[in-house]
């Protein structure tokens, strides 16, 4: 330090001396110390960081006329420890910040405002000496690194420096940002699945996305792939999370994977390759219901299964409770990631290994991976093909002769009005041999019933015209007229009668062709694995398909084996159930036609002896939904 | 339904089966097909189905019936349904003879046919809320043509109240569903035109007249055109068709009779009517047709 400086400090600034050690480097005696004066002490900041800052603006005088406005972080410091000054003596306290004596205002920080972006303020700092053990310091600027280092000092005396930690992120912005990390990288496998040319589908139901979950042999959502997964997105975020922490909240380097996620992944993934394994070798469990749900996480073939639901639980209580201590760990301090209890993955490593050995003592279960049902129409529509087959034009031919031959045995016709009636008669006699089509039956009846009020006017004509006969001799001559032309429009009338009744015999053909159908022998064959024989309870629609209704080709009530599986031979890999409906008794036939009687979708069901289903949809007749979504 | 009601109910089918308001009791088919064979009767009871064997049965039971000595040596054949009866011309013969000539075998075809038929069609209407007889007699219809549980299934069950609604949208579905089967069912179709005729027409308690098929229903048409022997007597009147029968021909002959030259064809039409107008003229008859007065007049 220079003299100069020195004098200035002393004489004529009198500023304390300890500022003037700072500023010039270099110790010296105050020259107006009278009594010694002890040291404040400043005790270390509980707790020492925070993540929590307000938005200060500061405006600084800058080359033109508008001020220029600065942006800053400021926090509110509490120091505690002994020896402040206090009341008109406050302003004696000197603070210290990062080595630089700061100016502060000593009053109250209540109210204290530090302006927006539209009115800035001063850079100024707050002061209040709340005792001799504690001050209260508002808008301090938070510095780039975040490290703020705070000293006390009483004249020359200076207390132990103590250093604030301010952090640019907190537990919720990192586990916010890392929650988006893992949640973007899981759905990198969604987005990339998204591009599969054509979906997966079982029953009526697409799968895609959810590809990802299901077990292709049984079409069930698998439960060794779904803690995989979720032990993979805690791994990733738990990772994302110690990185930001380490990279981004402590200015650190890259840090090293941890020690505690390759363990994770290995149990995750061992567990799940296990599976696999054990499917293969032992056989699948049961595909149960139609459509995966789940259910399919605690079931095995629709029975639940306990080893299951522990591993689920294990599973989501092992993820939970290791994601719940990656975010206690706050991210300014973090320097690893928490370690899982010992016991907890001991604990765990029971719940795989009983995971696995109950699918090692289970017995494999039903799997329908086609199904088929011959004719696969139903008997409705085979009947209506039988009536087809039985259509026929009516017989008119006895309605034409009987009327002919009665218009033979009447008189000739003499009078306009008689022929005109014969005229008629012998049109609708024409009419209805020309009937060919049903086109042209169709327009018979149209053609009858002109004819037949053509005849009938004619009739009635010839009535008046005989009551206004004017004399005998003119009533004698119309009276055989009047005579025919009435039996002419009575026997047109019976033609048409005829014809409708021939009309109605022929119709009743096919009517009982669609209503009182022949029943047709249906076959229905299985292909899958594991398909229960002997043991087997099959339904449809969740109506029991007794054994006593099949006939195999034995004659025996069962089912025939087409293929057995190889390990198991009372298993088989292609069944056949033949059902003859002339065999049945009223109430099965009654069931019977229930399933295959009209166009529909149904449920067929085979339980195995152990329980565990397999379910498939089929429809008749066959739709989409049959031919390429069902295999199951 | 009243008894007029039921008539009427019964003359509408028979006129979609027949043509005929009192239906064909003698009318014989022979169908193809296990269901069908030898069919006989108003409704048409078939040999296949064992009904024939059941009407024929019945009728033999009668006191009285006129045919039995001559059908029941035939009964068992009917019983097992022999299909050689289809080409027997002398069952044939016997057959439309009961009919023609025994008014019990006309009585038991309709107590047969009510029982087979219009009973159970009854009963589906009541299980349906349905009480106008016009739409009780769609459903008799269905189950005499057939296909009324097949079509019942298809549509939700009536709203109470709105059993109309449902009637013409079952007539409706009727339709499509016999447009859509092998002829000549779609040419069938007059059946549910002339339900949706009386319908428009607000018929629904089957008030006479109406027509059906191109057939005049009146009470007159309604009476048997062989009236049983203490059956009042029908009046007789010019309707289409024409009334027929043994007291059209009665009527004729007393005409001729009185001088006024009727032709002896059985048949009511217009020259008759004619005649008998003439003949209440001169005896200053008030009536229309021939009824109690006019009846009388003549003698008959």
């Amino acid at each position: 330090m220079s003299q100069l400086a020195r004098a200035c400090c002393v004489v004529v600034l009198s500023l304390p001396w300890a500022w003037c050690t700072a500023w010039g480097g270099e110790t010296a005696t105050p020259a107006a110390a009278a009594a010694p004066v002890a040291a404040p002490v400043l005790r270390d900041f509980v707790p020492k960081y925070t993540d929590s800052t307000q938005s200060a603006y500061f405006a600084e005088s800058g080359g033109g006329k508008q001020p220029l406005v600065s942006h800053e972080r400021i926090v509110t410091l509490v120091l505690r420890g002994s020896g402040f000054q206090t009341g008109a003596d406050q302003d004696k306290n000197l603070i210290f910040i990062n080595d630089d004596h700061m100016h502060v205002t000593w009053g109250s920080c209540q109210g204290r405002k530090f302006g927006t972006e539209a009115s800035p303020v001063g850079n100024q700092i707050f002061a209040e000496s709340v005792s001799d053990e504690e001050i209260h310091l508002c808008g301090v600027v938070v510095p780039p690194h975040g490290e703020i280092r705070v000293k006390v000092g009483l004249g020359e005396k200076l207390s132990d420096q103590k250093s604030y930690q301010v952090y640019s992120m907190g537990r919720t912005s990192v586990t916010a940002i890392a929650a988006v990390v893992a949640l973007a990288l899981a759905l990198l496998p969604l987005w990339l699945l998204s591009f599969l040319p054509s979906s997966y589908r079982i029953s009526t139901q697409d799968y895609k996305l959810r590809l990802l979950f299901l077990d292709p042999q049984t079409d069930t959502y698998s439960l060794s792939k779904l803690q995989f997964y979720l032990w993979t997105v805690a791994a990733l975020f738990s990772y994302a999370y110690f990185f930001i922490s380490r990279v981004i909240v402590q200015y650190s380097d890259w840090p090293d994977v941890p020690a505690t996620l390759p363990g994770i992944i290995a149990v995750a993934a061992g567990t799940s390759i296990s599976s696999q394994v054990i499917t293969i070798s032992r056989g699948s469990k049961g595909a149960g219901p139609v459509t995966p749900g789940f259910a399919d996480l605690i079931t095995s073939g629709g029975v639940v299964a306990p080893d299951r639901i522990q591993m689920l639980l294990w599973t989501l209580f092992g993820v939970g409770a290791f994601l719940i201590a990656v975010v206690e760990q706050y991210p300014g301090t973090m320097d690893a990631l928490p370690t899982i209890p010992e016991r907890l993955v001991y604990l765990m490593g029971l719940s795989s290994a009983g995971y696995l050995g109950g699918k090692l003592a289970r017995k494999p279960g039903p799997v329908i991976n086609e199904f088929s049902v011959i004719p696969s129409e139903p008997d409705e529509t085979l009947a209506r093909a039988g009536s087809l087959a039985q259509s026929q034009m009516p017989d008119f031919s006895t309605a034409i002769l009987s009327a002919s031959g009665r218009l033979a045995a009447l008189p000739r016709a003499a009078g306009a009005r008689a022929q005109a009636g014969v005229d008629a008669l012998s049109r609708a006699l024409s009419a209805a041999k020309s009937v060919q089509t049903t086109s042209d039956l169709n327009g018979l009846w149209n053609t009858l019933e002109q004819l037949r009020a053509a005849a009938g006017d004619a009739a009635e004509g010839a009535a008046v015209d005989f009551a206004n006969a004017p004399d005998d001799a003119a009533r004698a001559s119309r009276q055989s007229d009047a005579g025919l032309t009435q039996s002419v429009a009575a026997l047109l009338q019976d033609l048409s009668a005829d014809l409708t009744s021939a009309l109605a015999s022929a119709a009743a053909v096919p009517m009982a062709a669609v209503t009182a159908p022949p029943l047709a022998t249906r076959t229905i064959t299985l292909r899958g694995t594991n398909l229960s024989t002997d043991e087997a309870l099959f339904e449809i629609d969740h109506l029991e398909l007794p054994f006593r209704i099949l006939r195999n080709s034995q004659g025996n009530h069962a089912p025939d084996i087409l293929v057995r599986e190889d390990s198991a031979p009372t298993l088989a890999r292609i069944m056949r159930l033949t059902i003859e409906p002339t065999t049945l008794s009223d109430d099965d036939l009654i069931q019977f036609r229930h399933w295959f009687e009209s166009p529909g979708t149904h449920t067929f069901t085979i339980t195995n002896g152990d329980g565990q289903q397999a379910e498939i949809m089929f429809a008749l007749p066959p739709g989409a939904g049959q031919k390429t979504g069902v295999s199951r | 339904m009243n008894e007029l009601q039921l008539a009427t109910a019964r003359a509408i089918v028979n006129v979609f089966e027949t043509g005929r308001v009192q239906g064909n009791y003698s009318g014989i088919a022979v169908a193809k097909g296990d269901s069908g064979h030898l069919s006989y009767g108003r409704s048409q009871a078939s040999l296949g189905s064992g009904a024939l064997y059941d009407l024929l049965s019945d009728y033999c039971q009668c006191p009285g019936a006129r045919y039995a000595t001559a059908l029941t040596p035939y009964l068992p054949r009917f019983q097992q349904k022999d299909v050689t009866l289809d080409t027997n011309m002398l069952v044939r013969q016997i057959l439309k003879d009961a009919a023609n000539l025994d008014p019990l075998m006309r009585a038991t075809q309709d107590r047969f046919f009510d029982r087979r038929y219009l009973s159970p069609a009854l009963m589906a209407a009541e299980a349906l809320g349905i009480t106008d007889p016009l739409s009780q007699t769609v459903i008799y219809d269905s189950t005499v043509q057939g296909g009324w549980a097949r079509l019942r299934g298809r549509l939700a069950a009536p709203v109470t109240g709105k059993t109309r609604d449902w009637v013409r949208q079952y007539v409706d579905v009727r339709r499509a569903w016999l447009m859509s089967l092998a002829a000549p069912l779609p040419s069938t179709v007059y059946r549910m035109d002339t339900f949706k005729s009386l319908m428009v027409a607000d018929k629904w308690d089957l008030d006479l007249p109406l027509i059906a098929h191109g057939v005049t229903l009146t009470e007159e048409s309604l009476a048997a055109d062989v009236p049983v022997s203490n059956a009042k007597p029908r009046a007789l009147i010019l309707t289409s068709p024409y009334l027929r029968g043994a007291d059209v021909e009665a009527a004729q002959r007393s005409l001729v009779a009185k001088g006024l030259p009727a032709t002896m064809d059985g048949v009511y039409g217009p020259f008759t009517d004619g005649l008998v107008k003439r003949w209440q003229t001169s005896q200053a008859i008030p009536e229309n047709g021939v009824g109690p007065l006019t009846r009388a007049s003549l003698g008959l």
